[in-house]
């Protein structure tokens, strides 16, 4: 269970970057993984797009590796502005900040509602 | 280019069972030349047991041939010095599967939080149910 939970879990260490690294624009047409609270991307999913992101890690190395609590993100692009977010088990810096402040493991919901108020070229 | 994202969240927790508050923060992309690109996200957050906002922040360095394979490296903070402060980074590559579909990323990251060195799988894949895609 736990290999199964490190190998598909989710734990949004995405890499948000790397989509903007991908060629040339536009970007949108190509996934946009992240890493919420972290490192979000900045683009959003096309309009009427659903998107998965699912993930997870492990901590400590490999010889003493712990597995990161997976994650699950579903976006939704419902304009070319605007998209809907649910995440379940938020990122895990943002996780254990939570675990520091209270001792106390976090399973954290989140509903977001993201919206590009400048898109603009340079 | 660049585009600004107001991005606010709502957080509840499994544990405590209410609204706990959630983030308010700026995303920007910025394109360079010779593939590179520059991530930021800056803004502030609301946390469980936190008595005030705490800043957050990131930014990455991406860098792509134009091909499916890209490069990233990352630094993310935080809280302050003295309350809940936490540094880390990361870098990793990624890979685009299948275009508009499907990638795969895996990075390495080392925080002074609990993330004390260890790596990240994350697999996406994205559909789009419009009927012009």
């Amino acid at each position: 269970m736990r290999l199964v939970c490190f190998l598909f879990g989710l734990g949004f260490l995405g890499f948000v970057s790397h989509s903007a690294a991908q060629s040339s624009f536009p970007f949108q047409s190509a996934p946009t993984f992240d890493r919420p609270g972290v490192a979000d991307a900045p683009y959003s999913p096309k309009k009427g797009s659903f998107q998965l992101e699912l993930g997870s890690g492990w901590s400590g190395g490999f010889r003493d590796a712990k597995p990161v609590n997976p994650a699950l993100l579903l976006r939704y692009g419902q304009t070319s502005r605007f998209e809907w977010r649910a995440q379940w088990n938020y990122a895990p810096p943002l996780s254990a900040l939570d675990d520091y402040l209270t001792q106390n493991q976090t399973q954290l919901v989140a509903f977001v509602a993201r919206c590009v108020v400048v898109k603009r070229r340079v | 280019m660049a585009n600004v994202v107001v991005d606010p969240r709502y957080k509840r927790t499994q544990s405590q069972g209410m609204p706990l508050g959630g983030d308010l923060y700026l995303v920007t992309m910025h394109n360079l030349p010779f593939g590179l690109s520059i991530n930021t996200n800056w803004g502030l957050g609301l946390f469980p047991s936190s008595p005030s906002l705490i800043p957050l922040g990131a930014m990455t360095v991406n860098w792509s041939s134009g091909g499916s394979w890209g490069f990233f490296g990352e630094v993310f903070g935080f809280g302050v010095k003295g309350h809940a402060g936490q540094r880390g980074w990361d870098m990793g590559l990624t890979c685009l599967l299948n275009e508009d579909k499907s990638q795969i990323d895996l990075s390495w990251m080392d925080s002074d939080g609990a993330q004390k060195g260890g790596g990240v799988l994350l697999v996406g894949y994205s559909r789009n149910f419009s009927k012009r895609s």
